[in-house]
């Protein structure tokens, strides 16, 4: 899906002027966008296990370094969301970012020594699956652009 | 569940959803607006994203991550309809497919 810089810009808006830099792709900051999600998703489930008090909204839970640095991920997250869906489509940007429910689980299992049952590899086969048949045909769309 | 955390729930998920209609609204360039115009509603877009993200803290510090988890699987349909309907995206069949059996693959993945 890495884009070749040699081709010639849309008539339209520049958002993919030739000889951008590689890490300005609108679908690899999808690619970040999700993994600092699924970061923050952990870091904001440690922090909250901090929370001691059992107040309306957990402000106790503020004092712990991993919800800051969960909230952290997820400011950056959403700048690198903010620069794709510049030129992405909402539903297909939404769609590929539906891969965070197969890295979290992975992530847990190579990094955490988790088991996956023979069924959640089964989920997470389809997870995949279904974003492949949406993300196909979106290679002929880069090369139109 | 009683029945003010499953409202909890329909806010966290119902104003996720609306945020990223609003950031698309202002980041997209379908209608032509000024840079003030797009800021108001990316600012929108961020504070119902804020308003999400303090039910979602509340409900995580209640129940477990697992069984809150599965009430989003439904959210890459629902999405594709707001865009649909507010921002004129056009779905396909193939689309619609991917996104059907991707749904049910995050629904599998959660309650397993």
């Amino acid at each position: 899906m890495l884009v070749t810089s040699d081709r010639e810009p849309s008539a339209g808006r520049l958002d993919h002027p030739p000889g951008r830099a590689w890490f300005l792709n609108p679908y690899l900051q999808i690619g970040v966008s999700v993994l600092l999600n699924a970061a923050a998703q952990i870091l904001i489930k440690i922090g909250t296990g901090h929370a001691s008090d059992q107040s309306l909204l957990s402000v106790s839970s503020l004092t712990s370094g991993a919800m800051w640095l969960g909230i952290v991920a997820l400011v950056i997250a959403l700048v690198s969301w903010l620069y794709a869906l510049r030129s992405v489509p909402l539903t297909i940007a939404f769609t590929l970012a539906a891969s965070t429910q197969v890295i979290v689980p992975l992530g847990c299992w190579i990094f955490l020594g988790e088991q996956i049952s023979p069924l959640r590899w089964g989920g997470i086969f389809l997870v995949t699956f279904g974003i492949l048949l949406v993300a196909q045909p979106l290679s002929k769309v880069e090369e139109r652009l | 569940m009683n029945p003010l955390y499953f409202l909890l729930l329909l806010v966290s998920n119902g104003s996720a959803i609306a945020g990223q209609v609003f950031f698309k609204r202002g980041m997209g360039d379908a209608v032509r607006m000024s840079g003030w115009q797009r800021a108001s509603w990316v600012g929108t877009g961020i504070a119902s994203k804020a308003l999400s993200f303090f039910c979602w803290v509340l409900l995580l510090s209640r129940f477990e991550l697992s069984y809150i988890y599965p009430f989003e699987a439904l959210d890459p349909i629902f999405v594709a309809l707001a865009a649909a309907l507010f921002l004129r995206e056009k779905l396909n069949f193939r689309l619609l497919l991917g996104i059907s059996i991707i749904c049910a693959g995050i629904a599998i993945v959660s309650i397993t």
